[in-house]
């Protein structure tokens, strides 16, 4: 500060001074009044719905989550590996973010396709349920065993609860938390309230109210199925050509040199960025519908709490 | 130090502003804990307000603040939103943010002038950079209420399966079961108004039934679903099944959003063309680069 002092002319010192009070009076007294200059969402919060993000994709193409945690770091890693192989300095940064992102979104279709299908039997095992109650007499807790039993490839993994006896509220809450879809959460919730009543009740429970309901979810997810995959074609078109334009010039010795050079990083940046920047545009054009979720054993609580 | 002696009434000015900054921040009890806004708040429902504190009663008669409240519309954007400040406590934080970035700015001036000898832009700009930090405030928090308000439709739209089966099937009243049920969603937006009495920071009017409580909410918060529901339940009321009533709610419900889907579909088969083309720069930058910077040092031009 003396040095500045005794380097700079008078104004400056004035300006610097004053601003250097000011900021650090208001730096204190933001500590003083505990003031809290964070986005409002809890940093916890924000985490997590990180994570359920990640969940429900693995969840939708049937991964267990430890495959899904090995394959990402896979392909972060093989990021790192393109970047040694070619030299370029730049996909040191672009390469781990590009293994990252880009593994997520190539797979998110294939997870929500998978998710869809899923959703689409399990409209059909809720006839099969109101069918063995309505025809066969079978009781709910019967009736869901069975389909636990028989739950068809689609649905083995998301009805397998149900087929272990014990507490059948249990066993539909755990249905619905390994769907993560919102068609089987809902089911699962109606169920949830449904159960204790009579046969006659849920009989009518689902053929006037899941049914219905349900299939109209279901149009309204189709739809959304179709935008996203507008978005991800487009999307996948243009980063194929970008990704083959750029290995054809990193395969080229003079443009390997221009994009080694200075120069070169500066171009590289400013294209990942556009192509960033209009993927962002793109989702923001087509974006589809989103859900509630249920905390479905919160609703289990609540449901018992009332008696049952 | 002669100069430095020049500089003390400058440092001294800048204090005492702060200072009384500070001050006013405290006396409004911008930042009270949420514990003691509890305690308040259960106070004032009991009907044993407090008054409200000297400098808020100012900061209330002021024309320029008044207006200025009324005009952004802070109360009610705030009780969307879910933040718990008051509009003077939420406009004094945004000042305060506003000076905090131009002092920044100005800093950062400062060291560009110390180097060049000049000053690299205007040191107004500073000005504009404090302004942007306060629209870009009262925009997040208009965004903030925006997507709270979109939540709790969803929420309310999503529950009306549920809401049917309570009714009908456990006896509620529709009032508690969509209580009940917002406890179970994954995010407080539509809890914050239904539960725990939270409407009541905007709805201040007497109601008598839930019809009448339902449509204010609707009103006051921008949620037209709750109209819906209100008059769902006054079909209900007048012998209608109530599954059945909420049944077709929850069907309207979806069908207005699957043509709302429909329609995004098909506007997005147009949208989509801009970035699509917009793409090829990228592209043609990525191969025109290399080739550009060899012509032009071929020519001697690089």
């Amino acid at each position: 500060m003396t040095a500045l002092v005794l380097a700079a002319p008078l104004p400056i010192v004035l300006v610097v001074g004053v601003i250097v009070v000011l900021a650090s009076a208001c730096a204190a007294c933001a500590a003083i009044l505990d003031l809290d200059l964070r986005w409002r969402l809890p940093r916890r919060d924000r985490r997590v719905a990180l994570l359920e993000r990640e969940k429900d994709i693995a969840a939708g193409l049937g991964w267990p989550w430890p495959r899904w945690v090995a394959l990402r770091l896979s392909f972060i890693g093989l990021g790192l590996v393109v970047a040694w192989l070619t030299g370029v300095a730049l996909l040191w940064v672009i390469g781990p973010i590009a293994g990252a992102v880009g593994f997520r979104f190539a797979l998110a279709g294939r997870a929500a396709g998978r998710r869809l299908r899923m959703e689409r039997s399990f409209l059909g095992q809720l006839r099969n349920l109101r069918d063995r109650m309505a025809l066969s007499n079978q009781s709910l807790d019967t009736a869901l065993q069975e389909l636990g039993r028989n739950a068809g490839p689609d649905l083995g993994y998301v009805l397998a609860p149900l087929a272990r006896g014990g507490s059948t509220l249990a066993n539909v809450v755990e249905m619905g938390v390994r769907a993560r879809s919102p068609i089987v959460e809902q089911a699962a919730a109606v169920l949830i309230w449904a159960r204790s009543r009579s046969s006659d009740f849920l009989i009518q429970t689902i053929d006037t109210v899941l049914l219905p309901v349900g299939e109209a979810q279901l149009a309204i997810q189709e739809e959304s199925m179709v935008t996203l995959a507008q978005q991800r074609a487009v999307t996948f078109a243009m980063a194929t050509l970008i990704g083959a334009m750029l290995a054809t010039a990193l395969s080229i010795d003079s443009l390997r040199a221009y994009y080694q050079s200075l120069a070169g990083q500066v171009v590289l940046t400013v294209v990942v960025l556009l192509f960033a920047a209009l993927v962002v545009l793109l989702g923001m054009i087509v974006r589809p519908q989103s859900w509630t979720r249920w905390n479905l054993r919160r609703l289990a609580e609540e449901q018992e709490r009332l008696g049952g | 130090m002669a100069d430095l002696l020049q500089v003390v009434p400058f440092a001294l000015v800048a204090l005492l502003a702060v200072a009384i900054w500070a001050l006013g921040l405290s006396r409004l009890d911008v930042f009270t804990p949420d514990d003691v806004r509890a305690w308040r708040r259960l106070v004032a429902l009991r009907g044993y307000a407090t008054r409200a504190g000297r400098m808020e009663r100012v900061a209330a008669r002021v024309p320029l603040l008044r207006r200025l409240q009324e005009e952004l519309d802070l109360h009610r954007q705030l009780a969307i939103a879910g933040w718990s400040e008051t509009p003077s406590g939420f406009l004094l934080r945004a000042f305060f943010l506003s000076l905090l970035s131009m002092a920044v700015f100005l800093s950062l001036l400062a060291v560009g002038l110390i180097v060049n000898r000049d000053w690299p832009l205007p040191p107004a700009v500073a000005l504009l950079v404090a302004a942007l930090t306060f629209a870009l405030q009262v925009s997040w928090l208009r965004s903030r209420a925006r997507a709270r308000q979109q939540l709790s439709e969803r929420a309310l739209g999503d529950m009306m399966m549920l809401v049917a089966i309570m009714t009908d099937g456990r006896g509620l009243q529709v009032e508690d079961a969509v209580r009940i049920l917002s406890r179970c969603v994954d995010h407080p937006a539509l809890q914050a108004i239904v539960d725990a009495r939270g409407w009541q920071r905007l709805v201040h009017q007497p109601h008598h039934t839930t019809i009448e409580l339902y449509r204010r909410i609707g009103a006051e918060y921008g949620i037209p679903l709750f109209g819906v529901v209100a008059d769902a339940a006054a079909n209900a009321n007048v012998g209608m099944s109530e599954r059945e009533t909420y049944t077709r709610v929850a069907r309207a419900v979806y069908q207005n959003r699957l043509a709302d889907s429909r329609f995004q579909a098909a506007r997005a088969k147009t949208l989509v063309t801009v970035p699509v083309a917009m793409m090829l720069i990228p592209l043609l930058l990525l191969i025109g680069a290399p080739i550009f910077a060899t012509i032009s040092g071929g020519l001697g031009l690089g």
